[in-house]
């Protein structure tokens, strides 16, 4: 190679140089010259395992509260109606009947905190990194699953009720985000040597969507899980 | 093949086409510096140090070697450019083809929907590299041309 070509190159590379910085400083668009690391962060992911167990725990509580209230609201009644029949307890039917509604209304308050509560837990403006634990107690919840996969992945298999919004073709599907209520819980996963799940999660972010998880072991590690797939 | 490179339209011709398509895949990514760098980054190829400086300068090396392949001035360097960075466009392809990753190419266009078969971007950079390789090894030097003129003068004079 010649003198000549070297400084050429040289040439090309320095006003390369010059103007790539020149032009970065002036873009709107600009990005940091060093990016930051992206860490996979699991440690929310169990954290929020133990704030749903919780969650379960205390709906269980309450659903109980409320069954055994029932319960007693239905013998209860079968005693009252007996005693109206021979008109013996007529009068304390009504008190009765008031504290058990009384009870049966305090249970149910307590469940509505409870599900408040948890739901203040999961409320999260940046999607979530999740283990495969976390992603099957959604799953159990019946929260959505979005496979960010193309299609035909798709096809040759997927977790079970996911819906398909193909990321390397969203200006063809992202109409599809409009039929999902941004509310809700959303959990997006791809194959695992993949970062579509992470570009999707992050993307629904920036439509408004607040509570989207990513689940990093995406379909190889639920299939191999055995877990529930079509 | 000689005689195909050194016809001077022909010359014209295929500096102008890689010129222009090296142009083209320049301006979204320079529009968008930050989608491309995600585009590098899913490649898994590079440090996240590296990658940032990646998405501003490779568009403006694209930009510069295609522009001065069309004017026709530091055609040689520009060539030199040119053909080892499609050698890394080819091997950074080839790995997340054998390595099966789920990657928008970045070649083009910075936006994911744009995807098309990743072994068709290969061909196409093979293509691309033949003639990139065949127009170095065939086209004059500078310098060659600088004595070629000066021995025409020299005659002249004489």
């Amino acid at each position: 190679m010649n003198k000549s070509i070297i400084i050429q190159i040289c040439c090309i590379l320095a006003l390369t140089l010059a103007v790539g910085i020149f032009f970065n400083l002036a873009n709107p668009n600009r990005i940091q010259f060093i990016g930051n690391e992206e860490i996979v962060d699991f440690s929310k992911s169990d954290s929020l395992m133990n704030a749903l167990k919780k969650q379960d725990s205390i709906q269980r509580a309450a659903d109980s509260v409320k069954t055994n209230s029932l319960n007693r609201e239905d013998s209860l009644r079968l005693v009252n109606e007996k005693r109206l029949q021979d008109s013996i307890l007529a009068k304390n039917k009504s008190d009765s009947l008031k504290n058990i509604q009384d009870s049966l209304k305090t249970a149910d308050q307590k469940k509505q905190d409870s599900i408040k509560n948890s739901q203040q837990v999961q409320e999260i403006t940046k999607p979530v990194d999740i283990k495969i634990d976390f992603a099957k107690a959604l799953f159990d919840k019946k929260y959505r699953f979005l496979d960010a996969r193309d299609v035909s992945d798709y096809s040759a298999g997927h977790i079970q009720g996911a819906m398909n919004i193909p990321f390397h073709e969203i200006e063809k599907y992202k109409d599809r985000f409009n039929d999902l209520p941004k509310d809700q819980v959303y959990v997006t996963y791809c194959s695992s040597a993949c970062d579509v799940s992470i570009d999707m999660a992050y993307y629904m972010a920036k439509l408004g969507f607040k509570k989207v998880y990513i689940f990093h072991g995406g379909w190889d590690e639920w299939k191999n899980a055995g877990y529930p797939a079509n | 093949m000689k005689r195909l490179f050194e016809n001077k339209y022909f010359v014209i011709a295929v500096r102008v086409v890689l010129g222009a398509l090296f142009m083209y895949a320049s301006f979204d990514k320079m529009a968008n510096p930050e989608a491309f760098a995600n585009i590098i980054d899913n490649y898994h190829l590079l440090p996240y140090q590296l990658v940032n400086p990646l998405a501003i300068f490779l568009p403006w090396l694209e930009f510069f070697t295609g522009l001065f392949l069309i004017i026709g001035k530091w055609v040689k360097g520009s060539l030199l450019i040119y053909s080892a960075l499609l050698v890394i466009f080819i091997i950074a392809l080839s790995q997340a083809l054998i390595r099966g990753l789920d990657i928008s190419c970045g070649c083009f266009s910075v936006n994911p929907s744009s995807t098309s078969e990743v072994w068709l971007r290969i061909v196409e950079d093979i293509v691309m590299l033949f003639f990139s390789v065949m127009l170095f090894k065939y086209y004059p030097d500078t310098v060659v041309l600088r004595s070629v003129h000066e021995k025409e003068t020299n005659l002249s004079l004489n």
